[in-house]
């Protein structure tokens, strides 16, 4: 019975092809941003907690609350974190977006000010797997040596650097000691790394710390003492929870932050794109009642020869899901590419792999039982308009 | 005599315009027996097609009763309606009425589907229909590439799909040139003979030869009511 219903729509949609395209066009519009969208956004998500289980959980991180200018947190800051009960070690690093010049070239790169004592050492690579591919690590009492980030060597510049070649940073002249291995992190593979003191030097801000890292205590709660900390910081600068200018974090607090964060994202999107289907829904609209006034005489037609109101309602409400069906599966084949374009574009030119598609047959599925879920939606009033029509006015009917 | 497959019963129908209410009807009584080939005439507005769409239940009266095989109308849910229309009744409309997006074979079979009759026998059958109208070589012709005669032996052919009883033309003649119209006649006048009821709507008086019995209607009211013999 249903693909009965199917013919005589399909006979129709071949008729007036051109509106029903604009009206499928609609639809297509916007389950392919639906489908982009929400696929780089959960991407997104993928990424940032898969950084996130790298770090461990036992680690505080000390932000300020806004990364422009220069930052409000001091070498006097980090000895106050350092006395903290159930803070085993603490280290600060000067990190800023700063002008790299290779061969003429002048890029920017990830600044990174690391200190070269032992203790900071251990903190900074149980955090990370840093591992030097080419050349050797700074070493206590390098100055003006460098360390690359695999993507700042190779791929940022036109030539390739290699270990023994000059780059200039902030007007300095430095010599390349090392390559770091890649993290699988356009931004991370982006950073370079000076000792920490010549980068302070250079940005002439003597005291400052971009970034604490705390390792906490075995045994002691990373809730607890980030709260210590918290507490310690606040007396000293007498502020309060709201005119703190640094936040301290642990690393659940960071994740959990930045899903917040990824939440309202995906809830602003998906307005975007409630928006955008709520057009194309009217569209469908607008189509299946156009096509209700033009084929009432049809339906006068079919009301004689036995068709019940019923017939004529799933008639014209199988066309309207049809026609936002066709557009959800072409939607959603080109969301798909349209999110890869996406990701390939903002690997190349933003440098970060944190974009990534992610597709889930949930959200495929989902996507194709929405679109016919609004095809049936909005073509139930042009459906019911016509299923009520009396045979008799729909066949005295004349456009 | 025969049994009475339609009776209107004091039916009147108004047409409420707004501002003027126009009588089609104005109580008429009439009982369409079994086996009858039956023709209504009366001038132009005189209330014949509404007088046919009562006894095709398509509409319902303003006052009195519509009784199809005793049954009145009014009682029957729409579906229900729908159903016995589409079995019982076969419609032939003056302006052919074919869908336009369809072939001769799919306007055939659409009243099949509404019966839920299965794409096999539907094919056949309306294939069957046709080739009984002499349009077997014009199957699958959309109704603009078929000739005026042409539509109406498609519809027809339509009207027959579910074997209906009951056969309602309302001036089938009336776009068609005389040949047209005589190969029309000759079809209604077979099925007459194989025992299908006819109620036929004109205003040509050449037609009453056709038929054996006769109702005159003027001003929504029934003038007269004469049988024929033949
Ligand atoms: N749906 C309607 N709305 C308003 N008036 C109508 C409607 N249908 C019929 N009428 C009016 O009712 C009267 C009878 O109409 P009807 O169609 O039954 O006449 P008829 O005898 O079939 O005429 P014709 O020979 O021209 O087909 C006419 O005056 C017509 O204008
Ligand atoms: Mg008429």
């Amino acid at each position: 019975m249903i693909l009965d219903y199917f013919n005589i729509i399909l006979n129709d949609l071949k008729h007036k092809r051109l509106r029903s395209w604009l009206t499928i066009i609609g639809i297509i519009i916007s389950i392919a941003s639906i489908v982009s969208l929400i696929s780089l956004a959960q991407g997104f998500k993928a990424g940032v907690n898969k950084q996130f289980e790298n770090m461990g959980s036992d680690k505080i991180t000390i932000a300020p609350k806004i990364f422009v200018g220069s930052s409000p947190l001091t070498k006097i800051d980090l000895e106050k974190v350092k006395q903290v009960n159930g803070v085993k070690s603490a280290s600060g690093i000067i990190y800023k977006i700063a002008p790299l010049t290779f061969s003429n070239q002048r890029k920017y790169a990830y600044l990174t000010g690391l200190p070269l004592d032992k203790e900071s050492k251990e903190l900074f690579e149980s955090m990370k797997s840093f591992k030097i591919v080419e050349g050797r690590d700074l070493k206590p009492g390098d100055k003006y040596k460098i360390l690359l980030g695999s993507y700042a060597a190779d791929g940022l510049f036109d030539k390739r650097i290699k270990v023994g070649d000059s780059v200039t940073l902030l007007g300095k002249k430095f010599r390349v000691v090392g390559i770091v291995g890649s993290f699988g992190d356009r931004e991370d593979d982006s950073a370079v790394y000076v000792p920490v003191t010549i980068a302070r030097n250079l940005l002439n801000e003597p005291n400052a710390e971009d970034l604490i890292f705390v390792q906490v205590d075995k045994g002691s709660e990373p809730e607890v003492v980030a709260k210590s900390i918290e507490k310690k910081l606040d007396n000293l600068y007498g502020v309060t929870d709201k005119t703190e200018p640094f936040l301290v974090l642990t690393n659940e607090d960071l994740s959990k932050r930045i899903n917040d964060l990824l939440i309202v994202v995906q809830v602003i999107f998906l307005g975007i794109a409630f928006i955008s289907i709520l057009v194309g829904g009217v569209g469908i609209t607008t189509t299946m009642y156009t096509s209700v006034v033009e084929k009432t005489k049809e339906i006068g037609i079919m009301k004689a020869v036995g068709a019940r109101n019923s017939d004529i309602l799933a008639i014209f409400l199988a066309e309207s899901s049809l026609i936002s069906l066709i557009g959800g599966i072409i939607g959603l084949g080109i969301g798909v590419v349209l999110a890869k374009l996406v990701q390939i574009i903002s690997v190349r030119a933003m440098a970060t792999s944190l974009i990534q598609v992610y597709l889930t047959w949930q959200l495929l599925l989902g996507v194709l039982v929405f679109s016919l879920f609004i095809g049936l939606l909005s073509g139930l009033s042009p459906a019911i308009k016509a299923s009520k029509m009396t045979p008799v006015k729909a066949l005295r009917f004349s456009m | 005599m025969s049994k009475t497959i339609v009776e209107l019963d004091n039916v009147t129908k108004t047409y409420d315009l707004g501002k003027v209410k126009v009588k089609a009807l104005r109580g008429i009584n009439l009982k369409v027996k079994q086996g009858e080939f039956l023709i209504i005439m009366g001038a132009s507005g005189s209330g014949k097609s509404t007088c046919m769409n009562m006894i095709g239940c398509l509409d319902v009266p303003t006052s009195g009763r519509v009784l199809l095989d005793g049954i009145n109308i009014s009682t029957l849910s729409e579906s229900k309606l729908a159903l016995i229309r589409g079995r019982k009744i076969g419609f032939v409309f003056q302006q052919f009425n074919l869908i336009p997006s369809m072939t001769a074979l799919e306007n055939v079979e659409l009243p099949m589907i509404f019966q839920g009759v299965d794409k096999k026998t539907r094919r056949e059958r309306a294939t069957k229909l046709l080739n009984q109208v002499g349009l077997g070589r014009r199957l699958e012709h959309k109704p603009n590439e078929l000739s005026g005669g042409e539509r109406q032996r498609v519809a027809i052919a339509r009207a027959l799909a579910n074997n209906p009883s009951l056969i309602l033309a309302d001036e089938p003649t009336g776009n068609l040139d005389s040949k047209a119209g005589r190969e029309v006649m000759k079809i209604l006048t077979d099925l007459h003979k194989e025992g299908k009821t006819v109620v036929m709507v004109t205003h040509d008086p050449s037609l009453i030869n056709y038929a054996d019995r006769i109702v005159h209607i003027k001003d929504g009211i029934i003038l007269k009511d004469n049988k024929r013999r033949k």
